[in-house]
């Protein structure tokens, strides 16, 4: 059964074009000239119940924004979204009622009070049965003994502990339905590790329907069997995230600082690679900004060792490193047809 | 219901753990009250005793209540909202299976507790033991008390207008400082309304701001209220309060259409 039903989806912002500068902020002041951003174009896509789902795209790629219309929180320009049997924006209090939304930049706790006392509140604000709710916070100390957190206040948790509680309040009311906006953002592996298997158990428990943003691949290829991927605010690929690992997951991204590169060009350094490792998908190199110059290798036709040793040969290498391919990269390479 | 007394005594909770804000607050308002003490003794050395009908003790005991009360309902509701506006935290309220209005109204309960226990109950007992200006009795004071609960709803309403305007401009500095600027003045909480002149009191006659100090504290200090008087003081703050409430019940229905949620 399908619990999310989004069709053609847009949202569309009016922005005051700044001037930029200190007069120009006076200019502003008075300024009526207003550009319109199409943060949301034209979405369309079915969830079905229990499912998690990934959101993948770059920054400011349209994600929260759309999460934020699932939520309820803001209403679409145009395009409609049926969740659960509601329409979000126009029945929010009652929608809200049976969903759970984590915003991984904010907490839904209390801040100067402990987080037991956070989770008493939401028990009376979702008007949760005690049954359910010492179920609930049994199940929890059973899976991942988070005990000793409870009792602290919420300003004095770490960002990864306090994460985690969020995580389980999201939980608390049983909801049909989480959204998960950037639950690993500011996170150290390990911690993600946690938050990514806490996630993935309560969805195999409760059989909650899950969507998450990230933009970030591993945690959601970590996390979700399909995937969405988004890029200003359009939909470039939707479907089985392993046919996507299958393609993109033989990319790696050399990065490699040379010692005495300012004289040679990055365009002949490319040519010269393109001409000696030529294949079906041919590397690219580019400059970043910091001085680093990053080659995306497909490993399937390509092996990354022979593309450093020639580099190896040619300059001087004062530094290295090995990296998964960015989202950035991917979303170009699906506009470039390689998924298709 | 039982959420919005969660959230009232959260919202005390949270205020309370900040110590030093807790002294703070106490002694400033006790300093202020001594300030107009000394201030209005200066007044009152040349008059002969009777200003515009109030005596000494009755000018600075409507004074420092007037203060006590402006800190006790002081609740900042409108700067907290404006400031979840402009970070984008007000997100967090909204997907709550909650009412918006009532949340901030309990949440501002919870404040005027804690706002009762560091200044108004010392500052109560500074000038009725200290400066023992014998006007209040038992009577005056169980009188008071519904007058001081629609005032506050009142005062609580006045806020939430200005805090639903960030909806709009996000950042309400400016509309916020002059808010607490007219309702101070025009409340008669700096200088009582007696004091007014003729045009400015029938002005402030028609406005919502007497509601919330002018009428309990003449409640609290006149000795012979006369039951009319008293309801027809009611009645005006009962309609205040229906006609501010109604506003924004409509103005929350236009402005959270027009919210952008920052960041994130």
């Amino acid at each position: 059964m399908n619990i999310v039903k989004i069709e053609n989806l847009s949202k569309h912002f009016k922005i005051l074009k700044s001037s930029g500068g200190f007069i120009g902020a006076f200019k502003d002041l008075f300024s009526r000239d207003y550009k319109i951003i199409k943060a949301v174009d034209n979405i369309s896509f079915k969830v079905q119940e229990g499912e998690i789902i990934g959101f993948l795209g770059p920054n400011g790629a349209g994600k929260s924004t759309t999460i934020k219309m699932m939520s309820g929180v803001l209403e679409p320009t145009s395009g409609s979204v049926l969740i659960n049997g509601y329409i979000p924006y126009k029945d929010r209090r009652k929608y809200v009622r049976n969903i759970g939304v984590v915003f991984g930049q904010r907490t839904q706790l209390w801040w100067e009070i402990p987080v037991i006392e956070s989770f008493r509140i939401l028990k009376e604000i979702y008007k949760i049965d005690p049954n359910i709710y010492n179920e609930n916070m049994k199940l929890f100390n059973d899976l991942f003994n988070l005990k000793e957190l409870y009792n602290i206040p919420v300003r004095k948790l770490s960002l990864g502990q306090r994460m985690l509680c969020d995580i389980i309040a999201s939980f608390l009311h049983n909801p049909k339905i989480i959204f998960f906006d950037e639950p690993t953002i500011g996170l150290d592996v390990s911690v993600k590790n946690k938050i990514q298997t806490l996630i993935k158990e309560l969805n195999k428990v409760k059989k909650t329907t899950i969507i998450l943003t990230s933009h970030d691949i591993g945690s959601v290829e970590a996390l979700c069997r399909r995937l969405i991927l988004i890029d200003k605010g359009t939909l470039i690929y939707d479907g089985n995230i392993q046919k996507f690992n299958r393609i993109f997951g033989a990319y790696r991204t050399l990065k490699v600082e040379l010692e005495r590169f300012g004289g040679s060009s990055i365009e002949v350094l490319s040519k010269t690679i393109g001409e000696k490792f030529s294949c079906k998908h041919p590397i690219q190199v580019r400059e970043d900004d910091d001085g680093w110059i990053s080659l995306t290798i497909n490993q399937d036709e390509v092996k990354l060792q022979d593309v450093l040793n020639y580099i190896m040969k040619v300059y001087l290498i004062r530094d290295l490193k090995i990296e998964e391919i960015e989202t950035e990269n991917v979303v170009r390479k699906v506009y470039e047809g390689e998924l298709a | 219901m039982k959420k919005y007394i969660m959230i009232t005594r959260n919202s005390f909770m949270s205020s309370i753990i900040y110590r030093f804000h807790f002294f703070y607050t106490s002694l400033s308002n006790i300093f202020y009250i001594i300030i107009i003490y000394f201030l209005w003794k200066a007044i009152y050395r040349g008059s002969g005793g009777s200003i515009n009908g109030m005596t000494f003790n009755q000018t600075f005991i409507y004074l420092a209540l007037a203060l006590s009360i402006f800190c006790l309902f002081k609740t900042y509701t409108d700067w907290e909202m404006s400031y979840e506006v402009v970070n984008g935290i007000i997100v967090m309220d909204l997907i709550k299976p909650i009412d918006i209005q009532l949340m901030k109204m309990f949440g501002a309960i919870g404040f005027v507790f804690y706002n009762f226990i560091t200044v108004t109950l010392p500052a109560l007992f500074i000038i009725i033991f200290i400066f023992q200006p014998g006007v209040i009795t038992v009577r005056s004071i169980a009188l008071s008390i519904i007058p001081m609960v629609l005032a506050f709803f009142i005062s609580f309403n006045i806020d939430y207008v200005i805090g639903l305007t960030s909806f709009y401009t996000e950042s309400i500095w400016g509309i916020s400082i002059a808010k607490d600027t007219i309702v101070l003045l025009l409340s008669g909480a700096v200088i009582p309304i007696n004091f007014f002149p003729d045009i400015l009191r029938k002005i402030v006659g028609f406005l919502p701001f007497q509601a919330i100090y002018h009428i309990p504290l003449t409640i609290l200090i006149s000795k012979d209220m006369s039951i009319y008087d008293y309801l027809k003081f009611l009645g005006i703050q009962l309609s205040w309060a229906i006609v501010l409430y109604a506003v924004n019940r409509l103005y929350y229905s236009k402005a959270i259409k027009v919210v952008t949620v920052n960041g994130g």
